[in-house]
């Protein structure tokens, strides 16, 4: 396959990664992040550290990146998610810089100047096959009781409460498992890009992972998978308009908000039965259609 | 046997005493009724059982445990759950998943089983299942299960409340004016509703309610609240004819 779309594949990919999580923690339970890049620089410097200076595999590697962001996670909600009103949002928000700027300082990991010499060993195989296994995993939690707590925490609080949810308990393992998701991304992004610098994880990319969720529709992974395909590789391809590819880009954003406030899929989902109910619904309306004409 | 016991209980918002120093008893099996004017604090009292608020002073105990200022998710698991004045459904989602959502009483299955979809899961899973569709069934929402719970006509949202706070499979129901905006029609309907709850699901229950007819037609023993306080209790015949009731509550209805 061409280098070039291989790499705008990859990159959505880790992208993706990133995204699943945040959907789990926005579209699912409804809590908004904007430190997501720092969950994600957590578990690339954790990663390469493992890879680089103790050798380590790349699969264990990224689960001890994963682990490390979940961990931070858990104090950050541990601390914020009981408080009422935006905290969290706000703590994330502060965590999320603070990260970086402690990157920045950290000469152990090549300060503000950056990492070189990561072992580039993200592909594009192995970033579809642990996209895939993500989306199961996320798909088999969404769809069991503990998935449908943290929707109903999403939808009413205080019902939750009375159904006997564990509100702050939900929103705390939602929180620690898209994380983990994010750590992976970092990872992912840590060995593909053979070099880490803060600055790659700077408010801009969180801000850009929850633009996709948003887009792609809240309360659906699909969506989220449709988003990060195509918010990630619209830049790429706009490369060559250069100075315009970030308009055009925000206007693609805004056009399909305004047209689909829901965003693309807005809680729907593309599953086998879903497939079969839209052509047998397609196919309604063109029986319709063609007996009309005649 | 009581079920559940409130002692001298208050609660203070600031310098305002919602409830003050109230003593009540639910006995096992019972349905009874809590009444009294706008602002008497009988919403207050559901909220200080479900432990939605603090208590300020006093103590609350449910089936010999003390549940004073236990989180609510932690009472609800004890077996005591409610349904709201301002109805609280999970409004975007379907009236099943309202009630599917709230059926865990007996899945246990972890996160982990959860997410490697593993066969304790899978069963569980369908158990809850069918123990909902079981229960619209009961609750004769079956027919609407696929509907949005917000695009469901008033009553049938009252009721759908009611079918989710089943699916907990309770102990004791609190039931914040069931009756609210229903015509003597529908109230009718949800007497009988009540009554056939209580037989089948083996609980007891306290309703708040201003539609006298349904309060004094189905309860056993009614509370009367005024400003807070305990104003009179006893049986709906004893309670039509109090004059403090009659002056403070009753009087103003007819
Ligand atoms: N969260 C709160 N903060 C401050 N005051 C409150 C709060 N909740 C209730 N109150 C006050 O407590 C008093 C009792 O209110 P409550 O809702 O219990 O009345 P009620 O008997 O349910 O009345 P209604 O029949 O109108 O529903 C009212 O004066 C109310 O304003
Ligand atoms: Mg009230």
């Amino acid at each position: 396959m061409d280098a070039y779309i291989q790499g705008i594949l990859i990159l959505s990919g880790i992208n993706l990664m990133a995204v699943l999580g945040l959907s789990l923690l926005t579209g699912f339970t409804g809590l908004f992040s904007f430190g997501h890049a720092g969950f994600m620089a957590i578990g690339g410097y954790t990663a390469a550290a493992m890879t680089v200076k103790y050798h380590m595999p790349f699969i264990p590697a990224l689960l001890i990146g994963a682990i490390a962001a979940s961990f931070v996670s858990a104090i950050i909600g541990a601390l914020t998610l009981k408080l009422k009103g935006d905290y969290f949002c706000i703590a994330t928000l502060g965590f999320g810089e603070a990260t970086r700027l402690i990157l920045d300082n950290v000469q152990y990991f090549g300060g503000a100047r950056g990492w070189p010499g990561i072992p580039a060993y993200t592909n594009l195989t192995n970033v579809v096959i642990i996209n895939i296994i993500a989306i199961v995993l996320l798909a088999n939690l969404i769809r069991s009781k503990h998935g449908r707590n943290m929707i109903a925490v999403r939808e009413e609080e205080l019902a939750s409460q009375i159904a006997g949810i564990n509100v702050f308990k939900y929103k705390l393992i939602s929180l620690m498992i898209s994380a983990a998701y994010a750590g992976i991304a970092g990872g992912l992004m840590a060995h593909y890009m053979t070099f880490l610098q803060p600055k790659m994880f700077a408010l801009t990319k969180s801000t850009e992972l929850t633009i996709i969720v948003i887009f792609g529709g809240l309360g659906s992974i699909s969506g989220s998978v449709l988003g990060a395909l195509v918010l990630t590789s619209l830049p790429e391809i706009l490369r060559a308009f250069s100075n315009w590819r970030l308009v055009i880009y925000g206007l693609a954003v805004i056009i399909i908000m305004i047209t689909r406030p829901e965003g693309l899929m807005g809680g729907y989902e593309f599953t086998p039965q879903s497939m079969k109910k839209l052509f047998s619904n397609l196919k309604g309306k063109r029986l319709k259609s063609s007996e009309g004409r005649e | 046997m009581n079920l559940l016991e409130m002692k001298n209980v208050t609660k203070r918002f600031g310098g305002l005493t919602a409830v003050s120093s109230v003593d009540f008893e639910i006995e096992k099996g019972s349905i009874t009724g809590l009444i009294g004017p706008n602002g008497a604090g009988k919403t207050t009292i559901f909220n200080l059982i479900t432990g939605v608020y603090k208590v300020t002073e006093g103590k609350i105990t449910f089936d010999g445990k003390d549940i004073t200022n236990k989180e609510p998710y932690m009472i609800a698991d004890m077996g005591i759950t409610r349904t709201f004045q301002n109805i609280r459904l999970f409004k975007k989602l379907s009236v099943y998943e309202n009630v599917l959502t709230a059926c865990q009483y007996n899945a246990n299955y972890s996160l982990f089983e959860a997410m490697l979809y593993l066969p304790r899961c899978r069963k569980q899973e369908k158990q809850l299942k069918e123990q909902a569709e079981n229960l619209l069934e009961i609750m004769g929402l079956i027919d609407r299960k696929d509907f949005i719970a917000n695009n469901l006509p008033y009553g049938l949202q009252r009721r759908l409340e009611i079918a989710r706070a089943l699916s907990l499979n309770p102990k004791l129901l609190l039931l914040d004016e069931p009756a609210a905006g229903m015509n003597p029609d529908e109230t009718a309907q949800l007497m009988n509703l009540i009554s056939d709850i209580r037989k089948k699901f083996d609980l007891s229950i306290l309703i708040i309610d201003h539609h006298m007819d349904l309060v004094m037609g189905i309860c056993e023993k009614i509370m009367v609240l005024n400003f807070g306080c305990k104003l009179a209790e006893g049986t709906p015949i004893e309670i039509q004819s109090n004059p403090k009731v009659i002056e403070a509550y009753l009087g103003v209805e007819g």
